[in-house]
C-alpha cells in the first residue's frame, strides 16, 4: 500500500519539479567515481517588496506603462541625490535574520561603474566593501524523482542592498534599443552563496528553498517569471582534490527548470572541454529555450567596475537592541516580527508527526496545503499518519477534478 | 519695492559686456517681485550660479552638454531664497562644471571683471585683456560687485567662491559642509561641494545664510545645526578670542600686497583685544594633491551620467551605443572636464585604488585633524589653553591677474594649484571659511583676507569678519 502511495506521490512530485528531470539520465555526469566534481555558487537578486524604490519615492509598480514610474533621481537628473528607503533596510535585516547571518551594525554604500543604457547614472549604488550582513547559512533538501530527500546546508557569504537597473529591449531589426526605466532604482537584496553546490538539482532545490523563505517573511514577491527573483550561477569543474577550475557565470536564470538544466548543461560542457584537453574561458553566459548555455559576446572583456564609496549616503547604522531614535532600524525589533521558520515546521512534521520527508517538503511548499494538513491534525477524526500520504494525494486529485484547490474551504 | 528689481535688471543689461549671465530671467524676477509684494515680503535681487537647478529655466553648468537642459525642479537653497523674497535676475556664468579658477572655461564665453575698468594696469582692456574675476563662480561675484544682485549664490569646492570674492572685492562665504542642502546643486565633488554666498556686506551674508539653513530630507548629508552657532551674534565681544596664524600659509609666491593685508588685519584684531597665535597646519602641503585625486575620482563618477540618452547633448553618431556615448561626451565636454574624467578613472582602477584614492582619503583625515587639533585640542589630549577660535590667512597669492598673464601658464594646472592653495584645505576639512575684502593694492585691484572657523561654528567666524569689515571700511567703486 505504502509503495503505491509513494509512487503516486513521487510521480506528482516529478511533474511539479521539472519535465526535464523525467528525461534526465539516472547517473549524474560527474561524481566521485569519475574523479571530477562540479563546483557551483549562486548569486540571487531578490526585488524588495516595498511600495517605493530604494533611493527615490517613485512607485515599484510593475504593471504600469513604460517609463511612468521614474523619478528625477531614477533617470539620473543632474543635482538629484539618493535618499535611503527605510522599508528596504528592514527587509534586508529580516532576510539576514531568516538566513542566519551576522548583521553588521555599520555598513556602507559604493558606486559600481559601467556604461549601459538602462543604468542612467553610469553607476549602480551597491554595497561592495561593507555589506549589511555576512556569514549565514540555509538548510534545504535536495530531492528528485530518483532519490530520497537529502538534507544539506549551504553557507551564505554575504547579503547586500543594491539598486536594480532598468530594462532594455533590443530591436535589432530597426537597429535600436528601447529602454524602460520603471525598474531602475527598485531595491534589491543580493544574496551570495559559498560555492558548495555540486549539481544543477542542488542549485534548483536551494533556490526554491530560498525563494520560499523570502516570500514567507514578506520580503520578496518571489514571482520569478516577473523577474522578482533572479539567479546567477557560477559554475566550474575540477578534478577532486585540485584547485578550483576557471568558472563561468550563467546569468538571469528565471525558473527552477532553467536553473537545473542550464547548470547541468554548463557542467557537461566544461567537463567535455577539459577532458578533451581544452580550456574553459572565464566569461558570462546566457541560455536558450532548451537550457543550453551560450556565450554572451559583449562581456568578453574583463570589467573593472572602479568601485568608489557613495559620498552622498552616510554609513548605515543599525541598532542591536530597541532604539529611541525613530530614524534607527532595530535588529531586535525586526526579529520579533518574523514569522516562525518554514524549516522548523517541516522538521516538526518529520520528527514529531513522523511524516515522510518528501511529503513534508511537498506540504510546506504550499501554504494552502499546509493549512489543510494542520487543520486535519487538529481534528480527532484524522486518519493515521501512515496513510496520510495516500489520502492527501487522493484528496488532491479529487479537488483537481472539481477544479478546486486546497485554499477553497 | 519693485524698483529695486528694476534697477537690478537695468544694471544686468548695462553690464552685458562683462558676460556675467548665461541666462537672463528678467520677467521671472518681476513675477517673483509681484508675488513677494503680495505676501508683504521685502524683495532682494538674486543671481544664481548656473550649476543650481531652477525649474523651467535652462541650467547649463556653462557646458555644451547641458546647453539646452531645462530642469523640472528647483534646488532647495534657491527655493528657500525665492520663498523669502529673492527675485532671480539671471543664471550666472562660470567655469564649465565648476572646474577652474578664472570663469573663462565656459561654453558661453569668459566672464570679465568690472575691475578691468578701475585698475591702473595699463594693458588692461575689456576686449581682449580683461582682469580675471576668479572662478569658478565668477559670474556671481561680478553680479554682486556691479549691483546686479544683493545676494548671489555660488558653489565652493576648493575655493570657487572665496577666490572670485577676493578678486572682485566682495564678501564670499563657504559655510560648514552639511549646513546647506546640495539637492539641486549639480555636483563637482560631492564630499567637498558647498552652496556658497556672495554679498557686499557680512550682514547680508548672514541674512542669506539664515534663510537657507535647515536639514533637507532630500540631501542625506545635511544636518540641523544650532542656530546660535551658525548665525552671527555681534553682542559677543571679540576680547580674548584666539586668532591663529598658520605658518604654512606664508608661501614663497605670496605677493607683498597680500602679505601686507594679512599683517594689517592681524594688527587690527590684536588692537581689538584678540590674542594672536602662531600655529601650524603641518599637512597643508599635501592638501592640494589629495584634493585633486579625490576631485578627479568624483568627477569621473559624477560625469558618467552625461551620455545624451535621458537629457543633454546627443551626437548623431549611430554606429553603436558606445560610439554614440563617446562622441557625445567628447564633443560636448571641454578639455578640462575630459582630462579630469580620464585621471579619475585611472585612480579608481582596482590596481590603483588604494595607492591613490585610498591614500588621498587617509591623508585627508590628517588634514581635517590639523584643523580639529587647533579648534578642539581637548579631543586630542592637548590642553584647552592651546585652543584657537578662528584662523586668519590670505585668500590668494596675488591680486586678480590679467588674462594674458593667466593664460601664459602652459598646462593650466600650475596657476590653478597656486590659486587653490589657500582655500581648498577648508573644503577638505569641511570647515567654514570666508573671504573679506580689505583694501586695494597699488594696481587698484582689491586684496582680501580669509577667516577659517571650526565646523558648525560659522557664527563666531562671521562675528570676526564683521568686525574686520567695520574697521577697514572697504568700498567698491561705482562701476560703469
Amino acid at each position: 500500500m505504502m509503495n503505491i502511495c509513494r509512487r503516486r506521490l513521487v510521480r506528482t512530485w516529478d511533474r511539479l519539479l521539472s519535465r526535464s528531470i523525467a528525461t534526465e539520465k539516472k547517473r549524474r555526469p560527474l561524481d566521485e567515481r569519475s574523479g571530477w566534481e562540479a563546483v557551483i555558487g549562486l548569486e540571487i537578486h531578490a526585488q524588495i517588496a516595498s511600495r517605493s524604490k530604494l533611493f527615490s519615492g517613485a512607485a515599484t509598480d510593475f504593471d504600469c506603462s513604460v517609463n511612468s514610474a521614474v523619478s528625477l533621481f531614477d533617470c539620473a537628473s543632474p543635482g538629484t541625490l539618493p535618499v535611503l528607503n527605510r522599508r528596504c533596510v528592514e527587509a534586508a535585516v529580516a532576510a539576514a535574520l531568516a538566513l542566519n547571518c551576522r548583521l553588521r551594525t555599520v555598513s556602507s554604500f559604493d558606486r559600481k561603474h559601467y556604461f549601459y543604457a538602462d543604468m542612467p547614472a553610469g553607476y549602480q549604488i551597491t554595497q561592495q566593501r561593507s555589506p549589511i550582513a555576512v556569514d549565514g547559512h540555509l538548510d534545504f533538501f535536495a530531492y528528485s524523482a530518483d532519490e530520497a530527500p537529502v538534507a544539506k546546508r549551504l553557507r551564505i557569504e554575504r547579503i547586500q542592498i543594491e539598486m536594480d537597473s532598468g530594462k532594455t529591449v533590443h530591436d535589432l531589426a530597426n537597429r535600436r534599443s528601447l529602454v524602460d526605466l520603471n525598474r531602475a532604482g527598485v531595491g534589491l537584496i543580493e544574496i551570495v552563496t559559498d560555492h558548495q553546490l555540486h549539481t544543477g538539482l542542488e542549485a534548483a532545490c536551494f533556490a526554491e528553498e530560498l525563494r520560499q523563505v523570502l516570500v514567507h517573511i514578506g520580503v520578496c514577491g518571489g514571482e520569478m517569471q516577473k523577474g522578482q527573483l533572479r539567479v546567477d550561477a557560477n559554475v566550474s569543474v575540477r578534478r577532486v582534490g585540485e584547485a578550483l577550475g576557471v568558472r563561468t557565470e550563467v546569468k538571469n536564470l528565471n525558473s527552477f527548470k532553467f536553473i537545473e538544466t542550464a547548470v547541468k548543461y554548463e557542467i557537461d560542457r566544461q567537463y567535455r572541454l577539459l577532458s578533451e584537453g581544452g580550456q574553459v574561458v572565464n566569461e558570462t553566459r546566457g541560455y536558450d529555450d532548451e537550457g543550453r548555455t551560450v556565450s554572451m559576446r559583449d562581456k568578453e572583456v574583463r570589467q573593472d567596475y572602479r568601485f568608489m564609496p557613495e559620498p552622498n549616503l552616510p554609513p548605515l547604522r543599525l541598532s542591536d537592541g530597541p532604539s529611541d531614535d525613530p530614524n534607527v532600524v532595530s535588529i531586535s525589533s525586526i526579529k520579533q516580527t518574523l514569522p516562525a521558520a518554514l524549516a522548523d515546521k517541516r522538521r516538526w512534521y518529520i520528527e514529531k508527526i513522523g511524516m515522510d520527508p518528501l511529503v513534508a517538503i511537498y506540504t510546506v511548499n504550499d501554504t494552502a496545503r499546509m493549512k489543510f494538513v494542520d487543520d486535519c491534525f487538529a481534528d480527532k477524526t484524522c486518519p493515521p499518519i501512515e496513510s496520510m500520504a495516500f489520502w492527501l494525494d487522493e484528496y488532491r486529485l479529487a479537488l483537481r477534478k472539481h477544479k478546486m484547490d486546497f485554499s477553497t474551504e | 519695492m519693485a524698483k529695486l528689481i528694476e534697477e537690478a535688471i537695468e544694471r544686468a543689461a548695462r553690464f552685458r559686456k562683462l558676460n556675467l549671465l548665461i541666462t537672463e530671467t528678467f520677467d521671472l524676477a518681476r513675477e517673483q517681485a509681484t508675488s513677494a509684494a503680495e505676501k508683504k515680503q521685502h524683495v532682494f535681487p538674486l543671481v544664481v550660479k548656473d550649476c543650481f537647478t531652477l525649474k523651467g529655466v535652462r541650467t547649463t553648468c556653462a557646458s555644451k552638454m547641458l546647453a539646452n537642459y531645462v530642469p523640472s525642479y528647483t534646488a532647495t537653497v534657491v527655493q528657500r531664497l525665492i520663498d523669502a523674497g529673492g527675485c532671480v535676475v539671471g543664471k550666472s556664468n562660470q567655469d564649465e562644471f565648476c572646474m577652474g579658477t578664472s570663469s573663462s572655461q565656459s561654453h558661453f564665453g569668459p566672464v570679465k571683471s568690472p575691475w578691468t575698468l578701475a585698475t591702473t594696469e595699463k594693458s588692461a582692456r575689456l576686449e581682449d585683456n580683461w582682469i580675471i574675476p576668479g572662478g569658478s563662480s565668477g559670474g556671481s561675484a561680478v553680479a554682486v560687485a556691479c549691483g546686479v544682485a544683493r545676494i548671489a549664490l555660488g558653489s565652493d569646492t576648493g575655493g570657487s567662491t572665496r577666490n572670485p570674492a577676493a578678486f572682485c572685492g566682495v564678501v564670499g562665504l563657504k559655510p560648514s559642509y552639511g549646513l546647506l542642502s546640495r539637492h539641486g546643486l549639480i555636483p563637482l565633488t560631492n564630499s567637498l561641494d558647498c552652496p556658497a554666498i556672495f554679498a557686499r556686506s557680512v550682514d547680508d551674508i548672514d541674512f542669506a545664510l539664515g534663510l537657507m539653513v535647515g536639514r533637507d530630507t532630500k540631501d542625506s548629508t545635511t544636518i540641523d545645526a544650532k542656530r546660535e552657532s551658525v548665525n552671527m551674534q555681534t553682542e559677543k565681544p571679540l576680547k580674548g578670542l584666539v586668532v591663529g596664524l598658520p605658518k604654512e600659509y606664508r608661501t614663497a609666491d605670496l605677493s607683498p600686497e597680500c602679505w601686507d593685508a594679512w599683517n594689517k588685519v592681524a594688527g587690527i584684531l590684536e588692537s581689538s583685544g584678540c590674542q594672536l597665535k602662531h600655529v601650524s597646519l603641518p599637512h597643508t602641503e599635501y592638501s592640494i594633491v589629495c584634493y585633486h585625486i579625490i576631485g578627479e575620482c568624483d568627477v569621473a563618477s559624477n560625469m558618467a551620467r552625461y551620455d545624451g540618452v535621458e537629457y543633454g547633448f546627443c551626437s548623431p553618431e549611430d554606429r553603436s551605443t558606445h560610439e554614440r556615448y563617446a562622441a557625445s561626451r567628447s564633443e560636448a565636454l571641454n578639455e578640462v572636464v575630459r582630462r579630469r574624467i580620464l585621471a579619475g578613472n585611472y585612480f579608481l582602477l582596482r590596481e590603483h585604488y588604494d595607492e591613490y584614492f585610498g591614500q588621498a582619503l587617509r591623508v585627508r583625515r590628517l588634514i581635517a585633524e590639523d584643523f580639529a587639533r587647533l579648534f578642539r585640542p581637548e579631543q586630542f589630549g592637548i590642553s584647552s589653553t592651546e585652543k584657537v577660535d578662528v584662523l586668519l590667512t590670505p585668500v590668494a597669492s596675488s591680486t586678480a591677474p590679467l588674462r594674458a598673464d593667466f593664460e601664459r601658464d602652459d598646462d593650466g594646472y600650475t596657476r590653478e594649484r597656486s590659486d587653490d592653495y589657500f582655500t581648498q584645505p577648508a573644503n577638505m576639512a569641511g570647515v567654514p571659511a570666508i573671504s573679506v575684502p580689505v583694501t586695494t593694492a597699488a594696481n587698484g585691484l582689491p586684496v582680501a583676507v580669509q577667516l577659517v572657523g571650526d565646523w558648525m561654528q560659522d557664527g563666531q567666524m562671521l562675528n570676526v569678519a564683521k568686525h574686520i569689515e567695520s574697521i577697514v571700511k572697504f568700498s567698491l567703486p561705482q562701476f560703469r
